[in-house]
């Protein structure tokens, strides 16, 4: 969305002949430009433009749901069909967010029924969806095709049940990590027999059973169902008779594939996985008994994605398996794949672009041998990857280094050493020269964590270096306050900066307090703020919510502290919509 | 005056990251209570330390080849998670003897709220409650071990399950029964009951003969006791203390012995309910 609305007027003698244009020209034109980057630059030409583009805008996306009302949101934006809107800041997945703390879907859902009766599709993330949201949702948008939520709460299979009752031309159900609450509702059985359109049916995070007739009849009819995923209710057997109604399956998400070895069911799967020509991406929780995973032999040639992050399959079984997929470009495995695990996925996965990898025991003694060498296998010989996700007990600045020259083409970079403040182990220097390379060399890096030892230095040079850097997650790292100034003085693409157990203190805040408003969000966690800090900052900055955030069994409101008082949990954003007035009992906006 | 962190000299042992030195090792934030002085310019200002320095301690300061010594630590800006770190510390350390692993391959950052970061949903499906527990789910325990640090919480629990009636299917036998946990203390007194409840009437309730008696816990038995627990997974009964085992028990399940092999395989570190400690392969 553009913020600066430049209004350059068209005023002069002689106006360029395109001013007399049709406002539909304009529309027609902009509905060349997807990136809503692009749109919101041609929103802030002129008056004209704003008119057009705002007018014909389709899809939106609200990436904080507290920047803007629903409502503004709505009038702005009249056309829309397809929103997706982000609530609690992203710490929130690991617990640091206490519950209550705020983005309710419910006031998005009604300004949407009274302003976008056309919506098509709906997506929330980290938001607090409730069944009366998904009734309003079923009962107000005529022509309702797509509903995502991911990592929501706050609503159960009765809430389903009326989606999947009301919604007639529902293309797309997907769900997603979400926490939802099993009233025994029979969602499933609510679609009407008539209906057929579905596309996209992903209940994996569900937790109870389903009636498994009902599905089989479902996805029979559903003949273009290209996307299905499984809860872990569904046993194997029953996987089979499904591919078998539907094989033009694209993507399958396999549930809990555990099973006694039985020759009659590893030959059903077999043949049930021969018939599927197109699946493409293939995911489940699987306690597979080694021995069926060569039931998947047949489509492992054609898999793009593969996601064993669930899986606890270990590694020779692994790689045997992974060693058949040569068109991977998507591959989430559990750190027991191991180096060299990682060797083979290096020499036959030539096409790889994306790769994350999972600790199987993140509280243990680390007896996995997973470490640097099977990173730096994979950057050395995966020329297309560029986005890794890499949970580790050990690194080196050499490995670092050896990645960063490999692979400058990384555009999400997300290292997590397991151990906070862990050196070089062969050095036992900080990873600062090795950050750095990394920064310096992925010119297109736009995502970054970075763990381990670190200094101050390491954040000049991201500060300097990481120019097209969107989105910065650091954890007890940093000596001192210049840290942070780095970032904030640098980083010239920097949206979203999010810091925990840094003693990282008031003054580069204060002193970049202008930059917060280019960003949409910073997050600062149990490092060395005041309270008196968040109040200057909150006058300076008008256009900007500071939030506070108290430990949620403290008594004392805030306004009663001194300034000297620490603040635990800091969470800024920029808004046009002034304070929000959800906030809980634990968070005070200053 | 103003809490926040104070420049200090850099502590024995941690040479200056770079001959300019513009950062210097900092005191971690301790309570609050320093003057805060602070510039952004680049010298070496020293200050005097606060009073009670903790210094961020690196691998190097603990020594490789030596245990751990359980003061050793990570220092964190949370009290409460140091106390927590000394509770898990009790595991004991790893064995350092292999080349190249870290010195602090201990769990010490175990404790700290929402690290490693990992979505909570994730650590559920995967972990169910192990972050709040010690990290000896492994199956490094063996079977009869009273671990008082199994705390196996339910808070948080998404179905709080009250103990008590479950289902008992035998293999063979088409309709099931139900038993009464709460009224046992024991695996013995369950297997005693189960054995009852199970053997044919003529075969008379004395079960000393062991013609008809099914012997639940005996692995060369005929017939094995299995449960599924809160994640779904069928596991072997007797593996795990009797107060976790209620905890996670949904339902049983007399198996055959030859259906029940396949369970014993399926030993992998992040189960809590640690299956493989019977050594099976």
């Amino acid at each position: 969305m553009g913020r600066g609305v430049g209004s350059r007027s068209g005023g002069g003698a002689a106006q360029p002949p395109w001013h007399s244009l049709p406002d539909e020209v304009w529309e027609h034109a902009f509905s060349f430009l997807p990136a809503a980057a692009d749109r919101g630059a041609a929103a802030g030409a002129c008056r004209g433009w704003l008119r057009a583009e705002r007018r014909s805008r389709r899809r939106l996306a609200v990436a904080n749901c507290y920047a803007t009302s629903p409502r503004d949101a709505v009038e702005r934006f009249p056309s829309v069909r397809a929103a997706e809107v982000k609530g609690k800041p992203h710490f929130a997945d690991f617990g640091l967010v206490p519950p209550a703390w705020g983005a309710e879907a419910a006031p998005w859902v009604a300004a949407a029924a009274d302003g976008w009766p056309l919506l098509e599709e709906l997506s929330f993330k980290r938001m607090v969806v409730t069944d009366e949201c998904l009734e309003m949702i079923a009962a107000s948008f005529r022509n309702f095709q797509v509903l995502r939520l991911v990592s929501c709460e706050g609503f159960s299979t009765a809430g389903l049940a009326a989606i999947t009752e009301g919604c007639r031309n529902l293309r797309e159900l997907d769900l997603q990590e979400n926490y939802i609450e099993d009233c025994s509702s029979h969602w499933l059985s609510s679609f009407p027999e008539s209906f057929t359109s579905l596309e996209t049916l992903n209940f994996s995070c569900l937790d109870g059973e389903v009636n498994f007739a009902v599905l089989e009849r479902l996805v029979t009819r559903c003949h273009n169902l290209k996307t299905l995923k499984l809860n872990n209710a569904i046993p194997l057997d029953k996987v089979a008779s499904l591919l078998r109604k539907a094989p033009h399956i694209v993507e399958l998400g396999t549930g809990k594939f555990s099973a006694d070895y039985h020759p009659d069911l590893f030959a059903k799967l077999e043949a049930a996985f021969a018939g599927c020509k197109s699946l493409r991406r293939l995911s489940g929780a699987w306690d597979a008994v080694p021995d069926y995973l060569s039931a998947f032999y047949g489509v492992c040639e054609g898999l793009t994605s593969l996601n064993l992050s669930y899986a606890t399959v270990r590694g020779p079984e692994l790689i045997k398996f992974i060693s058949r997929c040569k068109n991977l470009q998507q591959l989430w495995v559990m750190d027991l794949i191991e180096d060299h695990g990682l060797a083979v996925v290096a020499s036959t996965c030539s096409k790889l672009q994306e790769l994350r990898v999972f600790p199987s025991d993140p509280f243990g003694a680390g007896q996995v041998l997973l470490t640097e060498r099977g990173l730096v296998d994979v950057s050395a010989s995966c020329p297309m990857l560029e986005s890794v996700l890499y949970f580790c007990r050990r690194m080196t600045n050499e490995a670092l280094i050896t990645i960063a020259k490999n692979r400058p083409n990384f555009t999400c970079f997300r290292l997590c050493i397991l151990e906070p403040r862990t050196p070089d182990y062969i050095t036992q220097q900080s990873l600062d020269a090795g950050f750095s390379a990394i920064v310096e060399s992925c010119k297109g890096l736009r995502r970054l964590s970075v763990s381990g030892l670190l200094t101050d230095l390491v954040f000049k040079s991201i500060g300097e270096h990481a120019d097209r850097l969107e989105m910065l997650s650091i954890a007890f790292a940093g000596n001192s306050d210049l840290g942070l100034h780095y970032i904030l003085s640098g980083c010239k693409s920097l949206k979203k900066l999010e810091i925990r157990d840094c003693p990282f203190g008031n003054k580069p805040l204060l002193a970049n307090a202008a930059k917060l408003e280019t960003m949409r969000s910073l997050w600062m966690s149990s490092c060395s703020l005041t309270l008196g800090a968040c109040r200057q900052l909150a006058q300076k900055m008008p256009r900007l919510t500071v939030e506070i955030m108290n430990d949620p069994g403290r008594a004392c409101p805030l306004d009663a502290l001194p300034d000297e008082s620490p603040v635990e949990k800091l969470y800024v954003y920029r808004t046009i919509a002034g304070p929000r007035s959800d906030t809980p009992d634990y968070v005070q906006i200053v | 005056m103003r809490g926040g962190p104070t420049l200090a000299a850099s502590g024995p042992g941690e040479p200056p990251p770079a001959p300019a030195a513009a950062a210097e090792v900092v005191e971690e934030n301790s309570g609050g209570e320093e003057e805060l002085e602070l510039g952004l310019s680049l010298g070496s200002k020293k200050q005097p330390p606060p009073p009670t320095p903790c210094r961020i301690l690196t691998a190097r300061d603990l020594h490789p080849a030596a245990a751990l010594s359980p003061d050793s630590s990570v220092s964190s800006s949370s009290p409460a998670a140091a106390s927590r770190r000394a509770k898990a510390e009790e595991e004991g350390p790893t064995a350092a003897a292999s080349p190249g692993t870290i010195a602090a391959g201990h769990p010490q950052s175990f404790g700290v709220v929402g690290w490693p970061p990992i979505r909570a949903f994730r650590m559920n499906s995967l972990f169910g409650q192990a972050k709040d527990n010690a990290s000896e789910a492994e199956t490094k325990k063996t079977v009869a071990d009273e671990s008082d640090l199994h705390k196996d919480k339910e808070e948080g629990e998404k179905k709080g399950r009250a103990p008590g009636w479950v289902k008992v299917n035998m293999d063979g036998e088409v309709i099931g029964r139900k038993v009464d946990l709460n009224a046992h203390r024991s695996y013995k007194t369950l297997a005693l009951a189960l054995e009852i409840m199970f053997t044919k009437p003529s075969a008379g309730l004395c079960a000393s003969n062991s013609t008809k008696s099914l012997k639940l816990l005996d692995n060369s038995s005929e017939y094995q006791l299995t449960y599924e627990d809160r994640d779904g997974d069928w596991m072997l009964v007797g593996d795990v203390p009797w107060e976790m085992f209620v905890g996670s028990v949904k339902r049983l399940r007399i198996m055959r012995a030859s259906d029940a092999n396949g369970l014993g395989a399926r030993c992998q570190a992040i189960h809590r309910t640690a299956a493989a400690t019977r050594g099976r392969p």
